[in-house]
């Protein structure tokens, strides 16, 4: 809105006090108005720089390797032939030290500190994937009932209800999520066939819990219930309800984003769809929808990097054991948990703290990736729709 | 809009394939939706119930009195004063920096490629996960000005002033994340501003910063407010963002001082207890979880409602000055 531009009386004018006066505000105003691209800019410089001096001290050289795996001395059991545990004269197991390469995220470890970022990003797609999938499918769906084919007094319910939603702070929802969501999980892996389902059927059990893959029988048994019952760690807790958890965030987002996009379609097309003799499902479906499909993917896309950053949820709901198995039932370790949980204690400017830093840095490139993505191609819908495509 | 399109029933009579298929999917949509609905109001339910008799005992003591045992007994009234203390130093930093951002933006910048920079930093900004701001705020405003400033003025890093965790610092990091929230509702507050009212202002030979100081900024004050009432919200309720910034697990002392001895004066250089922060740690980190579950239960019911009323004030407030800019 550039309606009004400096009255051509001080235009002419440029050496008057007031024409001075007008410049010097409207400077002062632009100055403000940086602070928010400083700051932007301070924290990706900031996060990228202290997450690069974490490199260099790795044994003193610069290393980015150490970020993905290490190559360390383990001292292994040592088994016999036909697979029992070898054991010395006086019965006691036999070591020997193999070089082996980890993936584990281990920084505080006492012998090698260990700073993998496997784990880490397993844990922050356990949580997220299924998140966003749950929350793009609900969110989605309710976008077009309440925009397409609600009555106008359901939507008066519904709307405000996914508002509420919206205002309810992450800490609540990661309350939520670890005292009654996790209560409901275990109930749900409790009920008999279930259970049944999810510990006998061969091969399904050896894929979600890696840590009990070893051979059928009565100790594979015991491993799995527990594995199902405690979590590796004990705990109820697993990546499903921190994922549960996160979707209720992620809900409203999806759903104001693609109901904005449902609205932007011009009823031209609504109209001609229902002239055609098409029912509202058809239209729904078949006529709105194809034309909104833009916008309803920077949807999915901006609630999947919401599910990415999120922390609260994540950090009370998933049990944050740092452990490489792809199954929603076990715990897990995001990247927003880890620094949650770690930031407190690391030294400044140890090497500690410098992997936070970069886990920060590779957290943030991502979410503002998917985050350009998403308002790119909301541009381009709007655009599309302003040039009445 | 899709308003437009009319409700139609489907008739009763018409019982072909296709319509009682349809019938029978939007009866599926209508149910994941009400679904959903049941799922809010369970949720809201069970912490009501739950938090309720807690808060409400002992002539709600639970709102002003201090944790007691560690934090197995007592309240929350530290936690709420932190909370509140802590936004009010975040508006004091964010309102104006936000409005004289929209301010620059809507009636300075119009279509230039400076306006394009800036709204697309406000836009990533709002999008940054919370806890890479408490990542940045240790680093830049806890380690690097906070120390800085200590160095400037001559404390030691063994007994700092400000290069420590304080609520002034947890303040600036929320300021930068509610921003977005300030900058996009105070320019759609300035844009609902009539041009006729500018030309007004113009024509009687008012030059642009009296036109903006006093014809359109008063104009724009209800959707100002509705901003920063949203960020109020957001910030009461966020707790990533000042993990390591200055929130404390547990205080005796609220972070106040006395100027002059006598009037009380939140201090900048203290830490804090906040509610959200409250929570998060008496459900994970507290001796006995389930012990202190009640407490848990009652502080969560706390921090909903004061979110949730300043959430329904913007509402009202930002009813009001759509329907007077329609007018």
């Amino acid at each position: 809105m550039t309606q009004t531009t400096p009255t051509s009386g001080l235009r002419s004018d440029k050496s008057s006090l007031k024409y001075t006066q007008e410049k010097a505000i409207e400077n002062s105003l632009l100055a403000v108005s940086t602070l928010a691209v400083l700051s932007i800019a301070l924290i990706f410089l900031l996060l990228i720089y202290q997450g690069l001096q974490g490199l260099t001290v790795f044994g003193g050289e610069t290393d980015l390797s150490q970020y993905w795996s290490a190559t360390i001395e383990k001292q292994e059991l040592v088994r016999n032939p036909d697979g029992s545990i070898k054991t010395d004269a006086d019965g006691d197991f036999v070591y020997e030290a193999n070089t082996v390469t980890s993936y584990d995220w281990q920084p505080t470890s006492s012998d090698t500190k260990k700073f993998s970022l496997v784990p880490l990003m397993i844990g922050s797609a356990k949580v997220a994937i299924p998140a966003a999938i749950l929350a793009s499918m609900v969110g989605l769906l309710v976008a077009i009932y309440l925009s397409e084919l609600a009555p106008p007094q359901v939507r008066e319910v519904v709307k405000p209800a996914l508002e509420l939603l919206a205002g309810v702070p992450s800490v609540v929802l990661g309350f939520f999520a670890l005292v009654t969501i996790a209560a409901f999980v275990q109930w749900f892996v409790h009920i008999p066939w279930v259970f049944e389902f999810l510990t006998q059927t061969p091969g399904l059990n050896r894929l979600m819990f890696p840590s009990c893959s070893f051979e059928a029988g009565p100790l594979q048994q015991t491993c799995l219930e527990r594995a199902l019952k405690l979590g590796t760690q004990g705990t109820y807790l697993n990546t499903l309800v921190g994922a549960l958890g996160v979707a209720l965030v992620v809900i409203p987002i999806v759903a104001t984003i693609a109901e904005d996009a449902l609205r932007a379609v011009p009823n031209s097309i609504r109209d001609a769809s229902m002239a055609l003799g098409a029912s509202r499902w058809q239209t729904a479906f078949n006529a709105v929808l194809p034309a909104a499909v833009s916008g309803l993917a920077a949807a999915v896309i901006l609630g999947l990097g919401r599910a990415i950053g999120e922390t609260m949820v994540v950090l009370m709901a998933t049990g944050n054991a740092s452990i490489l198995s792809g199954n929603v039932l076990e715990s897990g370790r995001a990247i927003t948990a880890t620094i949650a949980a770690e930031l407190g204690e690391a030294v400044a400017g140890g090497d500690h703290y410098n992997a936070l830093f970069f886990i920060g840095a590779v957290l943030f490139v991502f979410t503002f990736a998917l985050n350009i993505m998403g308002e790119i191609i909301i541009n381009r819908a709007r655009q599309k729709v302003r040039e009445g495509v | 809009m899709s308003e437009a399109v009319k409700y139609v029933p489907i008739s009763k009579e018409d019982l072909s394939y296709k319509s009682v298929r349809e019938t029978f999917l939007e009866g599926l949509l209508s149910g994941l939706s009400w679904l959903l609905v049941a799922f809010i109001v369970a949720f809201l339910g069970i912490i009501v119930v739950r938090g309720f008799p807690t808060v409400s005992a002992n002539g709600f003591e639970f709102l002003y009195t201090s944790p007691a045992k560690g934090l197995d007994e007592g309240g929350v009234g530290p936690a709420i004063f932190g909370t509140v203390a802590l936004v009010l130093l975040m508006t004091l930093f964010a309102l104006p920096i936000g409005v004289l951002t929209s301010v620059y933006l809507v009636e300075y910048a119009g279509g230039r490629q400076s306006s394009r920079i800036i709204r697309a930093a406000v836009n990533n900004l709002a999008g940054v996960p919370s806890i890479v701001f408490g990542l940045f705020g240790v680093a830049f405003f806890v380690l690097f000005l906070g120390r800085g400033l200590d160095g400037l003025l001559g404390y030691s890093t063994s007994d700092p002033l400000f290069g420590k965790p304080a609520i002034l610092w947890a303040a600036a990091t929320m300021a930068l994340l509610v921003l977005p929230i300030v900058i996009v509702n105070t320019e759609e507050a300035l844009l609902a501003v009539p041009v006729s009212l500018r030309q007004g202002s113009q024509a009687l030979g008012g030059t642009q910063w009296q036109t903006i100081s006093r014809v359109v900024l008063p104009q724009a004050v209800p959707g100002i407010l509705t901003g920063s009432i949203l960020s109020i919200s957001r910030g009461a309720g966020e707790v990533a963002p000042i993990l390591f910034t200055g929130a404390a697990f547990l205080l005796q002392d609220l972070p106040t001082t006395q100027v002059f001895g006598v009037v009380p004066f939140i201090d900048p250089t203290k830490q804090f207890m906040e509610l959200g922060y409250h929570i998060f740690i008496l459900a994970t980190q507290s001796s006995d979880v389930e012990k202190t579950r009640p407490a848990q239960y009652a502080a969560t019911l706390v921090l909903l409602v004061i979110t949730f009323s300043l959430n329904f004030a913007a509402i009202i407030l930002r009813a009001q000055f759509r329907k007077r800019a329609i007018r």
